[in-house]
């Protein structure tokens, strides 16, 4: 433990002042500071993102065997500061901003190490622990306009402590997910495919599944009964599914009912029927995340696509274009600009419009915030109700080492 | 103070006896120093090493600080409890014995569960209806992470069980588990069945020597003439 180090912050007053001038900028344009606690229940993060957490964050157990987290980020914290104050009252719109210490392992394990971006540890300093200062905006807006809002502030926050020098980078889940309810396929493979999205290797693996012949490698006696139960009723699946577990003698134990098991067998059984996924299909989604242009381009792109595969993504194609207006009225230089459809893909609680931006010429190092819309999180952390939510966050620390001698 | 090697063995059971005949096929004797339910031991004709008899899991977390030079212990156990278990540690030798497999194993009744695919696929329905994630009792919470991690399976909670964990899907504590079997026995006595893509390690006992520990002085030579002999064909 001896490499840890004494100080959280290596350049006091360095940080004092950006966390000042960043602070300034969010409060001029009308966010109000919160102060989210440090110290959270490892329970909404376990539910929300899984046990990969663990893998990244200090979890803890105190003498009641409670489990603890240090945040390893600000803004499930702050979506908690806000369903409180929903539930004291009301209040259904929020504009926040926040500024503090975070906490990451500074290991990576193995089988976590394909995340990078907002995951990976600062460039110096203490790399358990660094600051976050970021806006969230909570509750029924235009969603465009929120959108390019976040984006400007964000950028206005950098260029207040003097960085300027950066590029954009950008992405939309919403539009993959438009493209997918385009395609004509049935819907369980529809929800796989969104579901896995941000899988890498399985949304592969799923892709060449569709594309072949579902012939699943079931022994011959469950393939007789996914045959039986093909077509059948779900009164009448669950009869067949029952009398094969007792011919077997195989008991049912543990949570699941029959009924839960004979739905999930009626799914493989229709998928051993379906006819695989066409080529044409399976192509439009390869092309489709191949895209990478300046976000101008991208419009036509996506129109021509839509086009040539008689696809009507006329809705999303026109909030695109909306977005794209609105980020050009407020100044926003989209020269050093790139939009990605692949972009996106590693943060699971994205829902559309994220983006990044990085210190020119430095990749991944040089990546100094990022944000995004994530219009399901608050609900799942327990709002009764869906509410659209965006925000973005500002590392500090990396702002820091990248200032160093540079402008400040 | 003299130099000397330390090398950890088990300090009870069949991974005990093994570990001693193997040493002693090849020319090493062990033998206790002292009262014979003691901890402290020695190589017969070897004044440099110390044998410390501990507790399997104890074994891999000294080869971890360094306290221990080597250690006989199952691959699950350090693979398990050092992060980063390349850089900490080194595999000399596989034992060929101490076997167990780490696997992956869920109630016979879910026929429509035979992958880890199947599993992610299940564990989505699973959450929407019953508003909670996947119960996987294991004492393995890192192997079992980094398993379900590269098996892009997410929908899962880790709840620790530190025995019986084979019930826990009757008794109701889990859903499915992650355990060592050998035979697989104990798994179907419980109606569990291993996934077929569910077999994460194959462990055995291994050697195991520390990169944390001091090998300055003469550690190192020792360890060379210590290894010449375990290389050594059984007598």
């Amino acid at each position: 433990m001896n490499d840890m180090s004494a100080s959280a912050i290596p350049d006091l007053n360095t940080m004092k002042n950006l966390e000042d001038k960043v602070s300034k900028t969010f409060e001029k344009a009308g966010f109000e500071h919160i102060d989210p606690a440090i110290m959270q229940p490892a329970d909404v993060y376990l539910q929300q993102i899984g046990e990969a957490i663990r893998g990244r964050t200090y979890v803890f157990s105190d003498i009641n065997g409670d489990e603890l987290c240090l945040r390893p980020d600000l803004t499930v914290p702050a979506a908690r500061v806000y369903i409180e104050r929903c539930e004291e009252h009301s209040a259904e719109k929020a504009r926040l901003y926040y500024s503090g210490p975070t906490f990451r392992y500074p290991y990576e394990e193995p089988a976590a190490s394909e995340e990078e971006g907002e995951q990976a540890a600062p460039a110096h300093g203490n790399t358990r622990e660094f600051r976050q200062a970021g806006i969230e905006i909570f509750g029924k807006e235009e969603k465009e306009k929120a959108e390019a809002e976040v984006l400007k502030l964000t950028l206005d926050a950098l260029k207040e402590v003097g960085t300027t020098d950066f590029n954009i980078r950008m992405g939309d889940l919403g539009l993959f997910f438009a493209l997918l309810d385009a395609i004509d396929m049935p819907d369980r493979w529809r929800k796989r495919l969104a579901e896995n999205f941000w899988r890498h290797e399985d949304f592969q693996n799923i892709l060449t599944q569709l594309s072949e012949p579902h012939n699943l490698e079931y022994e011959k006696e469950q393939r007789s009964l996914l045959k039986k139960i093909t077509n059948e009723s779900q009164k009448e699946a669950e009869l067949h599914v029952g009398e094969y577990l007792a011919t077997k003698a195989i008991p049912l134990i543990g949570t699941r009912t029959l009924e839960e098991i004979t739905n999930q067998l009626i799914i493989k059984a229709a998928d051993l029927t379906s006819e695989p996924l066409e080529p044409e299909k399976i192509d439009i989604i390869k092309k489709y995340l191949e895209i990478s242009a300046p976000p101008k381009a991208v419009g036509a792109r996506l129109q021509d696509l839509a086009e040539t595969a008689g696809l009507d993504l006329t809705k999303a194609l026109d909030r695109y274009q909306k977005r794209i207006e609105l980020l050009a009225s407020v100044d926003i230089d989209l020269g050093n600009a790139e939009f990605t459809a692949e972009f996106g893909r590693k943060f699971e609680y994205y829902t559309g419009f994220v983006f990044q931006i990085e210190k020119h010429n430095m990749g991944p190092e040089g990546h100094i915030a990022g944000g995004g819309r994530y219009d399901h999180l608050l609900h799942s952390l327990g709002l009764p109700k869906n509410m659209p939510a965006i925000g973005a966050a500002i590392n500090l620390d990396r702002l820091a080492a990248l200032i160093d001698g540079d402008v400040l | 103070m003299t130099e000397t090697l330390t090398i950890a063995v088990p300090s009870k059971g069949r991974l005990m006896e093994e570990t001693s005949n193997f040493f002693r096929a090849r020319g090493l004797n062990l033998q206790k120093i002292g009262h014979d339910r003691g901890y402290q031991g020695e190589i017969e004709g070897y004044d440099d090493v110390d044998i410390v008899y501990l507790s399997a899991s104890e074994i891999a977390y000294q080869l971890k600080t360094g306290q221990i030079h080597m250690g006989v212990t199952g691959e699950d156990l350090v693979r398990e409890n050092i992060i980063g278990v390349d850089q900490k540690v080194e595999f000399l030798k596989k034992l060929g014995f101490g076997f167990a497999d780490v696997v992956v194993a869920v109630p016979d009744c879910w026929l429509d569960v035979r992958t880890m695919a199947d599993l992610e696929e299940m564990a989505m329905e699973f959450r929407r209806r019953h508003k909670r994630r996947l119960k996987v009792a294991t004492k393995y919470m890192n192997l079992t992470r980094q398993f379900f991690t590269k098996k892009a399976v997410a929908g899962y909670r880790i709840v620790e069980s530190l025995g019986a964990t084979e019930g826990t899907p009757m008794g109701g504590t889990a859903d499915l588990i992650v355990d060592i079997t050998s035979t697989g026995e104990t798994l179907e006595a419980n109606h569990l069945r291993i996934l077929d893509d569910g077999l994460m390690l194959k462990s055995e006992a291994n050697l195991v020597a520390s990169r944390a520990a001091e090998w300055s002085g003469g550690a190192a030579e020792i360890r060379l003439d210590i290894m010449s002999k375990l290389n050594s064909d059984p007598v």
